[in-house]
């Protein structure tokens, strides 16, 4: 069997609390001995309630933050183990990319270009292939247009593409979206999540993608639900969804669809099947269903 | 009645620099008396320059802005006055807190107000009630708490001002969907308590279904839609052209109908579609019965 492209091996993880001493005192843990594979060109969506822990889990990946406990393997390498030099850290974080929430405090050029341009440049790239992969990251995120453009010019779903594209622009392995689609506006969510699904789907980037919104949980291969620090659930979004009850109990919604369908099935409509993860679908069904009652 | 109007108003950028542009442009918007009232729109829409206007923080280059039926910039110099009646909560109001305690925070602005004792400890009391933050917390520091927790003590010190008018821009952005029930439900019990008038900024499509008894839509500066919740989203069409969209509920109810389902056009909340969704089912058994 392939290794996992991540492995996460009892990782616990607990913040330092702000008060001075001797002795390092530990807030109660965030994250408890979690056990984890992702693998190669996989897409998973992390749900989880404010202060679940999943932001403090992509933080982990990259090394932002160190677990306090436990094992994190990247391609088998063990990226937390003592010995690990500055350089290898650079290593972990040209691998595995992020991208955060806020349009606004990603950019730092004044140029669109230059802003994409930076990652590689401080990667030691070579100019003339810092051009070429600026053009094509531009362009996988369809920004091309916009190259000479002022970030400030520009909407909340393209400054959050730049910002892909900046990370592109380093030949990731892996991206870690930490809510990115959260502040912009349904189009700007649309145009975002297209390009985070095309980066997977086509150019076979491992995506976690962390997020509130269900309905961008349904486009992701397998689903992993959070609650105050332990992996409650885990499985394809079909599967995840289905458990309307507990999802609801970790302070969860489900899709309106889902719900729509989940109430009718409790109320006993029986043949409804609430799993389908398809609008189109579940309106076929629900349509169906609606006409054959007069044939009884 | 309308408790603010906004007649006309015309606002321009950077006027006569390379950089000009007009941010609203002839915008006609009316925000009714102790209503809940929506206000949604793309990035760059003007959302952000009218709320500036509702309460004197822009004046319009044109148009007027009339607050409980007065214009607000007939006395220019009384403006302050305005910012009390009308309120304002930014996005991220918890990046604002700034005192000592959460009670000292909620009541910086009574105080400003100039109100008794008495009144502020009375007005902190009722807004910490209505947001859900328990008495404990308001002697810690807001910087011990939770965001969500943070969030609601920036969202209390507004309303113990009691403004006429509360305009709230993006009040959940960011919460999960408990945080973002906790919030709507302290709106909308002070809006009931207190008779006053509500304007909620947002892109949640589900959220001023759900919450706003009313919806203006902005467009490029200009009203594209305005009415009640169900009449705004029949528009899909206008709604998905300008870079926002209807609840998924409102699509699937369309799905529905273009399969021949003869189910109402206005639907948008999931509790509405699963009584027009039962009633058809029994429908159907009636006539079979």
């Amino acid at each position: 069997m392939e290794k996992p492209f991540i492995k996460l091996e009892d990782v616990s993880f607990s913040y330092e609390s702000g008060e001075e001493g001797p002795v390092k005192m530990l807030l109660p843990p965030i994250l408890k001995r979690i056990n984890l594979e992702i693998a190669r060109g996989s897409f998973v969506a992390i749900l989880g309630h404010n202060g679940s822990g999943k932001s403090t889990l992509a933080k982990l990946l990259n090394l932002i933050l160190f677990p306090t406990e436990g094992k994190i393997y990247l391609d088998g390498k063990d990226i937390t183990d003592e010995n690990m030099t500055e350089d290898d850290v650079y290593v972990v974080r040209r691998k595995i990319g992020m991208v955060f929430q806020n349009p606004d405090n990603q950019l730092v050029a004044t140029v669109v270009e230059e802003d994409v341009a930076f990652g590689p440049e401080n990667l030691g790239v070579e100019p003339a292939e810092i051009r070429r992969r600026v053009d094509r990251a531009l362009e996988t995120v369809g920004m091309s247009e916009f190259k000479k453009h002022s970030p400030h010019q520009l909407s909340g779903g393209q400054k959050q593409r730049v910002a892909i594209a900046g990370i592109i622009a380093m030949l990731p392995e892996c991206i870690v979206f930490d809510e990115s689609t959260a502040m912009l506006d349904p189009k700007g969510r649309k145009e975002v999540m297209d390009t985070i699904v095309r980066l997977n789907r086509e150019k076979g980037i491992t995506v976690l993608h962390i997020t509130h919104n269900m309905e961008e949980a349904f486009r992701a291969d397998r689903v992993i639900v959070i609650s105050d620090g332990e992996i409650s659930l885990d499985g394809t979004p079909r599967e995840v969804f289905s458990n309307v009850g507990k999802l609801r109990t970790v302070g969860l919604d489900v899709p309106q669809v889902t719900e729509l369908l989940y109430e009718l099935k409790s109320m006993g409509y029986d043949e409804v099947d609430y799993t389908e993860t398809d609008e189109e679908k579940c309106a076929e069904m629900l349509a169906e269903i609606i006409k054959s009652q007069k044939g009884r | 009645m309308n408790a603010l109007e906004l007649k006309d108003i015309t606002y321009t950028y950077s006027k006569k620099t390379p950089f000009e542009s007009k941010a609203l442009d002839g915008v006609n918007a009316f925000f009714e008396q102790g209503k809940v009232n929506g206000l949604i729109g793309h990035t760059g829409s003007g959302k952000s320059t009218l709320v500036q206007m509702m309460n004197g923080l822009l004046k319009p280059d044109i148009g007027q802005v009339v607050l409980l039926g007065k214009d607000i910039w007939e006395e220019p110099k009384k403006i302050r006055q305005i910012r009390f009646q009308c309120g304002l909560v930014f996005q991220y109001p918890e990046y604002q807190l700034f005192e000592e305690t959460c009670e000292k925070d909620i009541a910086f602005g009574p105080k400003n107000m100039g109100l008794s004792e008495d009144e502020i400890r009375e007005r902190v009391r009722s807004a910490a009630e209505f947001v859900g933050l328990d008495s404990t917390l308001l002697k810690k520091s807001p910087f011990e708490l939770s965001g969500g927790q943070k969030r609601r003590v920036a969202l209390a010190g507004v309303m113990a001002m009691e403004p006429s008018v509360l305009v709230l821009d993006e009040p959940a952005a960011g919460l999960d969907p408990i945080g973002r029930t906790e919030i709507f439900g302290g709106i909308r019990g002070y809006q009931r308590a207190k008779g006053n008038t509500v304007i909620i900024v947002s892109h949640s499509m589900e959220d001023v279904a759900e919450y706003c008894d009313n919806l203006t839509v902005l467009k490029n500066g200009r009203v594209l839609l305005s009415g009640s919740t169900g009449e705004v989203f029949r528009h899909e069409k206008e709604l998905v052209s300008s870079g926002l969209g209807v609840p998924q509920i409102t699509r699937f109810m369309r799905l529905l109908r273009e399969r021949g389902v003869e189910c109402a056009d206005n639907i948008y909340t999931v509790e509405e579609a699963l009584r027009e969704v039962k009633r058809l089912l029994e429908e159907r058994r009636g006539e079979n019965a």
